[in-house]
Order: C-alpha cells, then structure tokens, then sequence
C-alpha cells in the first residue's frame, strides 16, 4: 500500500472551532411568581403577564436581546410555566429560531443523582452550566424577566469589555427618597463598585441595581460551584454571588442606564407602567423603528369601532369590538365593549367581554374574563387598583366593592 | 385533504383597478385594514388542511414576494411541500416575460405540478374573490360525484354583489352538471357566478394543457373548460358564504366597505378559519382627546387624532387633529394632517394629504391616490 496513503489515513483532522461558540448567553430568568400581582399569576408566571396592549412582560427582554444582536437565550422557567413555554414556543417572533443558538427554554431537570427545583437565581445558573458552556461563551448576560425597558445590552458588554471587569451591574439612579427600596452599589469616580447595600435604611448611593448583569463567564462558573458548595448560602445572585465576589476584590462595575425602566412587581406599578404608554411624553417609546418590541401577534381582524362608541385618550388593539366609552384606557386583542359601557382608566386583557351598561374605573381585568350587564367594578385612584383574575364570570348587576381582588373563583360566590 | 394540493394564478390582464395594480399584481393588493387578497387564498387552502400551495407570479411581483416571502404566517414554511413561488418563465422558452393566458401559466409551471406528491389540484384561475372557505365538502363532492371538474360557484341572489360588469357565469342542468359557461351580467342572465376555482386531477390538467398549447390556446376557461364541457363531466359546487369580486374598483370600495358589518366580517374573517398574514409588530391603535370615531375599522400602528367616520384605517395610518374623513379606505402608513377632509376616497400606501386639503370623490367612482403621491 502507498505509504503517503496510510499516512492520510490516519491522519486526524480535529475542529479547531467549535461553530457553535458564542461571545455571549443571555440567561432570562422567568421562573418568579409575582405573588404580589395576586390573582394575576394564579395560572401563570410573571414574565407571561399580558402588558401594553399586545405584549407580554417578557417581551421587552426578549426583544432587547434580539436588537442587541444576542442571539441564544437560555429562559428559566419554574412557576407555572405551561403559558410561558407555548408563548416562546419556537422563538420565531423575536426572530429568534436559529441555526446554532436561538431561545431555550430551561425548566428545572432530574439528574441521576438527585433532582430539584431551582433554589435561587443563582443555583438556576448552576444547574445550567452545562446548557452555557456547550456555546463556550466569553460573557454571560443575567436578566430578569419582569421589567419593563429598552436597553442595548450590547453596549453594556462593550463598557464590560473596556473596563476588563470581571462583573458589570446594571445600576439606575433612582430618587433618593425611594432609594432604601432597592439593592444599592456604591461606586468609586471610575464607576468601580466598592461596596453593596440591600435596602438599607440609610442610603449611601442612588444607583439601584437593576437586576441585569454581565459576567465574565469563566469567573462566574467559579463563584457557582463555590457557593454550591456553601449549605448555607440561599445561591441568590443579589445576597450570595455579588457580595462574595466584592469580598473577594473582583473588579466591578457599574453601568448607569437612566432611560424608562420599571419592575411591575406590584399591581399598582403594572397599571402605572401601563398608563404611561399612554402619556405622550413618556421616555418608553414603542413607536421605535430601530427598537421594535416583538410578540406573539393575535390573528385578528382590525378593531371595529362602531357607531356611538367613544375612544379618547386610549390604545386599543386588533380584535377588538368597542360599542361604548373608553377613556384613558388599554384594550388588548379581541376585548369586546358593548353598548353604554364605560371604562375609564383601566388595563382589560385579552378577549374580555364587558356587557351592555357596566362601568369599570381604576382596574385591572384578566384574560377571558365575562363581565355581565349593569355591572359596576372600581377601584379607588392609582393608589387602590381592583383586579379581577382570568376566566372570571362576574353576573349581571353585581356591584364589586372598591380596590377588590378577585379570582375566579371569588367571582363564582358572588 | 392529503392529497391535493392548490395552485394559484396571482394576477391576469382582467382587471379594471386602475392605479391600485399599477406597481402590483392584483394577488397583493391591500383590504380590509391588515391583508392583502393573497392572504384569504392562502388560508383557506391551509384552513383545509393543504400544505402544498404553488404561486404563480405575474409581471411585478415584487410586492407579492415581500408579502409571502417564506410562508411562515400561514404555516407554509415546511421542509415537506409547502409554499412555492412559481415565475412562469422560468421553465418556458418564448422569452416572454409572463404569460398571455392562464393555459400558457400553468403550462410554465409543469415542472412543479409533475412533482407534486398529491393527485388533485385545486386550481384557481384568479386572485379577484375576497371569500373564506374550507374545502372539505368541494372536495368530497368532487370524490363522489366521479366529476372530472368540479367548479366553485356563489349565488348573486343570496350574497351582495359588488361588481357591476360581465362575470364569468355556469348553466347546470338538474343533475349539477355544467353544461354551459360564459360570460354575462349578474342578475341578466345568471345567478351562478364562476368564482374560477376548479378541482382537477393533475394528470388530466397536464393532458388538456397540453392539449391546449399545442392548438395555440392560452386560456383555461375558454380554451381547456367550455370546449370540452360535452367530453368531460364538469360538475359544480355551491359555495354558500359571502363572495366578493374586486376586480372592478367599485368592487373593491365596496368590499372594503362590507368589511364594516359584523356579520359579514365574522363570515369573511373567522367564518371557516382565521385568515392569515404578513405580522408587522405594529403597536396597538391609540387615540388621543380629540379623536372621534364612529363604524370604522382601525389596525394597528395608527394614531387617531380627528375624526374617522364609515372608514377603514390600515396599519400606521395617522389621522391628525381636525381632519375628517368619511367612507375612506386609507392603505398603510399614509398621512392625513391637520383639517384635510377626505371623502369616498381611496388612497394607496405611504400618501401624505397636506394640511386643509379636501379631496372628495363619489361612492360609484371613489377617487384613487397612487401609492407615495403627496397632495
């Protein structure tokens, strides 16, 4: 046999690259609760709250990353994740059904030796490590995805990059007053973190963490095993990961982003950063060309407003059938408002039904939801919101006290 | 449905829509606020259960293209069958660039029909009809009657017409078999108007085409379908829900404008099926303290300012304070500013009515802005 021959044979030819490497992950955290949102959540997680018309929460993150030309996106889902995972689904309406890369959905898994659910932020990562490094990344970006903003994270990696740190937090200057609310860094002239507070009651700084932050992945897959092994820590990023890192002198940084942001963590703060889209002069622009917020479009004929219905003031979304008066309000797809009804400052979800005659003021009403004729459901002001939950069926004629909560099933007692 | 597949001819000479297929063919032309009349062709054949649907482009098709690139909105994006767009000319050699008949059409794509897997082609001849359909019932009729043909038809009496000129009409006799097609005015000399949708065997089609080509014929209807009505047993299908033709555009002002009735909207929008379409990620519709409206219908991406009345508001169409528009069909992204007054006027996308204007045209010959115009 020619020995040129069998010298090719055996010779190997490895993949230097791995096609599938990525400069950055993203890591969406989308398993919260939102107990605080009541009977919003009951039958699905936050990030899955309908928002805006026809977004949902997580919407603004996905979005982000996908104008910021971050393409592969672990999301980690716990809490009730049915409505999240068929809302991503492929991940084609963020553009973001990729070859190598696009978006993961990451529940919690059985391993051989034990299985659990995600204890914190931080263990949510570690159970992953494997999803993050099968793209042999250079930084991975954590996001929470509860917050309402547009922000090119890619211009955050850059100051990461610049400033050679080992970790970049998202910090907003918050109002000094409001500022014991938040988890707070201290920074230096060069916006170096030198200290870290979580709500004190005596403020040193009004940079308030955002909750986004950029690891230099090597060091962070450090610190996870490490506080892994710590039984005592609660593996959160904001209590255990952030000051350890601190502690230990790792060099972070502040990054300072004071356009719209807003954590919708409460009833109150979802109505308000629903009105909001409203007032024209508010900085959260949706009307962006370059910074489209994508979403999962309903298949829905354009809204109808027919004769004697009376808009003003109001975004109303296809599907929609508007008889009666809407004012200051947010109709999402295929909300029905019959004749004589009357709904003023209020957020109503999608296909929500509001009959002949019934009025709503201050409130916030679910998906699917039936509201009846003569029926009258207020809130209070901006400070004491009502919220009916989703699927509830209110009778004809029920006159629902000031700043109530209702789910479903309250609703079947009235 | 497994084994049928739809072809579409998107676009022929016979159309009177003025300005409105200027840049475009008539497969793509906007309506009713989100869609363009592809889109109900389109649904209708995947609301039945097709996943195999070749288009046949004609002449500027550019538009067409950008409309259904891939597929994806109607679930055509498929690595088994899905949608294929078809340049007649790729595969003939008269070195024209489009066809002069829809024989000649079909006979350009023959490549394409012989590969597909299914054996029934639902052939449409024209993209002029605005109805929603599945074609479940068509197609057993068409199994049981042994039919060679079967033809889709919708009666004038029942449904609002919206064309006034010569149709293409069907004779049945007691049995429903055709025996005789031509064209005629509505309520003259016919109920039974062709809406040139047929069920054919693939074969068969290939044969007649053929057949067709070799004589120098161009046309299906005329050259292929009414020849042969004596040798094959051409059959007809009564379709029952709302029809309409905007061939004319009359037709399409008044389309548009039957788009304001409920029930009407449900029929031709939910009736057998969603109808699908290009998603743009518009913003909800906002209005602001001056806005009025009153039966119109508003898309996404519009911002209402002034007052809207009998109108349909395409995607990002802004309204500005004072002005007034009464029974207007306003495509994407055109402008009214402040105190301009339209009324029974149609105005392409992307138009910008300046300030104070009024432009007025009648309900039987609406006035029509081509696309871009600035007044």
């Amino acid at each position: 046999m020619n020995s040129d021959y069998e010298k090719r044979t055996v010779c190997v030819y490895p993949l230097t690259s791995n096609i599938r490497k990525k400069e950055t992950v993203a890591m969406l955290l989308a398993g919260g609760q939102g107990s605080r949102l009541g009977a919003l959540t009951t039958k699905m997680a936050k990030p899955a709250v309908p928002f805006g018309g026809k977004y949902r929460i997580i919407d603004f993150a996905l979005s982000n990353c996908t104008n910021s030309d971050i393409d592969t996106i672990g999301v980690l889902t716990q809490y009730q994740p049915l409505e999240l995972n068929s809302y991503i689904g492929s991940g084609q309406p963020w553009d973001l059904d990729r070859i190598t890369g696009g978006v993961y959905v990451l529940p919690p898994y059985m391993s051989a030796k034990a299985g659990e659910w995600y204890k914190g932020t931080a263990n949510a990562i570690y159970q992953n490590i494997a999803f993050v490094e099968q793209f042999e990344p250079e930084y991975v970006i954590i996001l929470s995805g509860d917050h309402i903003y547009k922000m090119d994270y890619s211009s955050m990696i850059e100051f990461h990059k610049k400033k050679k740190a080992d970790a970049t937090i998202a910090v907003q200057e918050v109002p000094w007053e409001e500022a014991s609310r938040f988890g707070l860094m201290i920074t230096d002239d060069e916006n170096k973190i030198v200290d870290f507070e979580e709500k004190p009651s005596e403020p040193r700084s009004n940079k308030a963490s955002m909750g986004v932050y950029v690891f230099s992945w090597d060091v962070l897959k450090k610190y996870l095993i490490d506080d892994e092994r710590n039984p005592d820590s609660s593996n959160d990023f904001g209590k255990n990961i952030i000051p350890a890192m601190l502690k230990s002198g790792k060099s972070m940084y502040a990054y300072t982003f004071n356009d719209y942001w807003k954590d919708v963590g409460t009833v109150e703060s979802l109505w308000k950063a629903n009105m909001d889209l409203l007032n024209e002069d508010s900085s959260l622009n949706l009307y962006d060309a370059d910074w489209h917020i994508y979403s999962r479009n309903p298949v829905m004929p354009p809204h109808y407003a027919a004769n004697g219905a009376d808009i003003s003031e109001s975004m109303v979304t296809e599907g929609c059938i508007v008889e009666g008066k809407v004012e200051n309000s947010i109709l999402f797809a295929g909300v029905v408002v019959s004749q004589d009804a009357d709904i003023d400052n209020s957020v109503i979800m999608p296909n929500t039904i509001i009959g002949n005659n019934s009025k709503v003021n201050y409130s916030i009403v679910s998906e699917n939801v039936i509201i009846g004729c003569d029926v009258i459901f207020e809130g209070g002001s901006p400070s004491n919101i009502s919220v009916i939950g989703p699927e509830a069926v209110i009778p004809d004629g029920t006159v629902i006290p000031e700043g109530s909560r209702l789910s479903a099933e309250d609703a079947e007692k009235l | 449905m497994k084994d049928v597949f739809g072809l579409i001819i998107s676009g022929n000479e016979d159309q009177e829509l003025r300005d409105l297929t200027l840049i475009r063919s008539i497969a793509a032309v906007p309506i009713a606020g989100r869609y363009r009349v592809i889109d109900f062709y389109l649904s209708n054949l995947v609301n039945s259960g097709i996943h195999n649907v070749g288009v046949i482009t004609y002449r500027n098709y550019h538009s067409l293209m950008d409309h259904i690139s891939g597929g994806v909105e109607w679930d055509l994006s498929r690595k088994r069958d899905g949608l294929f767009i078809l340049p007649p000319m790729s595969q003939h050699t008269t070195g024209n660039s489009s066809y002069s008949g829809t024989a000649e059409a079909i006979n350009g794509v023959r490549n394409y029909i012989s590969r597909c897997a299914q054996h029934t082609c639902i052939l449409h001849t024209n993209c002029n009809t605005i109805y929603n359909t599945s074609y479940y019932e068509a197609y057993e009729q068409h199994l049981s009657s042994g039919a060679d043909v079967t033809v889709m038809y919708s009666d004038s009496r029942q449904k609002l017409q919206t064309s006034s000129r010569m149709e293409v009409m069907i004779k049945t006799d007691e049995n429903g078999k055709v025996i005789d097609m031509f064209r005629g005015y509505t309520y003259k000399d016919s109920n039974q108007i062709s809406m040139d949708i047929f069920f054919i065997n693939k074969g068969l089609l290939m044969r007649l085409v053929d057949d067709c080509i070799m004589k120098g014929c161009t046309d299906f209807i005329r050259d292929i379908i009414i020849p042969n009505l004596e040798v094959l047993n051409v059959r007809a299908f009564h379709y029952l829900g709302p029809a309409f033709k905007i061939d004319t555009l009359e037709g399409f002002f008044k389309t548009n404008m039957a788009f304001l009735d409920n029930d009407t909207r449900y029929q031709l929008l939910e009736g057998s099926g969603p109808v699908y379409t290009k998603v743009k990620d518009e913003v909800p519709a906002r209005y602001s303290k001056s806005s009025k409206v009153s039966n119109s219908l508003v898309t996404d991406g519009c911002v209402v300012e002034g007052s809207v009345e009998n109108s349909l508001l395409f995607r990002g169409v802004q309204v500005a304070k004072g002005a007034v528009l009464k029974n207007c069909v306003i495509m994407q992204e055109s402008q009214i500013q402040a105190n301009a007054v339209l009324e029974n006027v149609i105005l392409d996308k992307k138009c910008t009515i300046l300030r104070g204007r009024r432009l007025i045209g009648t309900e039987s010959y609406p006035m029509v802005v081509t696309k871009g115009a600035t007044i």
